[in-house]
């Protein structure tokens, strides 16, 4: 790509993305209060952040492979289920990994 | 502040994925300051460095995106914002600032308020300058992944995804979308799995339970 382009696909992505943000804020809130539309969007996050974690944790060049990521993120989930600090299941997520990764 | 923490790791590492694939420090900056979702970012940069079109760095970028326009559906009643302050609202409406607001007990609308607004504006500081940091040739932090602490950032995700998991209903849809788009992942290109996920919200959604 030319700088140029480069430039164009910075600046089209990042309107785009700045649309899809506004719009988001500007819909009516006689639509949003919609009891359907609100359980719908009360879902949407939730949803989307899970299958976040999930293609952050498995996926890597399209494919699903299970490595050290999984293991860092299951350390993560005991630590959240023996309620620790966010510090504390950031760390132990982290460090898992990487003693996976490294040694493993 | 928990969330500063991986962030400024990614923003280095951002920063310097930018300059590797052959952008400058102003077009790797301009990114963060201009699009400001990681995701997003990686995907255009890696598709640049991959010697991808325009077309097909901007689709990533706004496939990956995309789902900043429904978190802003989902605060924007909650934050009760108008003028400028929506425009910013709006730009700082990521993963991070919609999480934390979202983990806050939802009933004390200050205190989602607070939540949202000070991640939001935390993280484009941290975010920001990071990339600036990584972009500056500081490749001593060069990519998380090949240390293995890549992990971290979907734990930090999960963590602020538990608390709103509050009923085994809820669960179960969480399962299901992380399995549904893991199973699409092969198949989509990257972002596609994530959005197509929106589907499930409608589907569970739909009727009263």
């Amino acid at each position: 790509m030319t700088t140029n382009s480069i430039w164009l696909t910075i600046l089209i992505s990042s309107a785009l993305i700045f649309i899809a943000r506004i719009i988001g804020y500007n819909v009516p809130s006689s639509i949003l209060a919609k009891e359907r539309l609100q359980r719908i969007t009360t879902l949407i996050p939730i949803v989307l952040l899970a299958a976040l974690v999930g293609s952050q944790t498995m996926v890597k060049s399209g494919e699903v492979v299970i490595d050290h990521r999984l293991a860092g993120l299951l350390a993560g989930a005991i630590a959240l289920r023996l309620k620790r600090s966010f510090l504390v299941v950031l760390v132990v997520a982290g460090l898992t990994g990487a003693l996976v990764y490294n040694f493993i | 502040m928990g969330v500063a923490i991986p962030v400024g790791i990614y923003g280095a590492a951002f920063g310097a994925a930018g300059i590797a694939a052959g952008l400058s420090i102003w077009q790797t900056s301009a990114l963060s300051l201009l699009l400001f979702s990681g995701a997003s970012q990686f995907a255009i940069v890696g598709v640049i460095g991959a010697g991808g079109t325009l077309i097909a760095a901007i689709l990533a970028g706004v496939l990956l995106g995309l789902r900043n326009g429904f978190y802003a559906l989902r605060m924007a009643p909650l934050l009760g914002t108008s003028g400028i302050k929506r425009i910013v609202a709006s730009h700082i409406t990521i993963d991070e600032s919609t999480l934390v607001a979202l983990a806050q007990d939802q009933s004390d609308q200050d205190r989602v308020r607070q939540g949202f607004w000070f991640t939001g504006l935390g993280v484009f500081f941290f975010w920001n300058l990071f990339t600036l940091v990584g972009a500056f040739g500081a490749s001593l932090l060069d990519d998380p992944s090949k240390w293995g602490l890549d992990s971290a950032v979907p734990a930090a995700f999960l963590a602020l995804l538990w608390p709103q998991l509050t009923t085994t209903r809820l669960r179960v849809i969480a399962l299901i979308a992380m399995a549904t788009a893991l199973l699409l992942s092969p198949f989509l290109s990257p972002g596609l799995p994530i959005i197509s996920v929106v589907v499930i919200a409608f589907i569970a959604g739909w009727r009263a339970r």
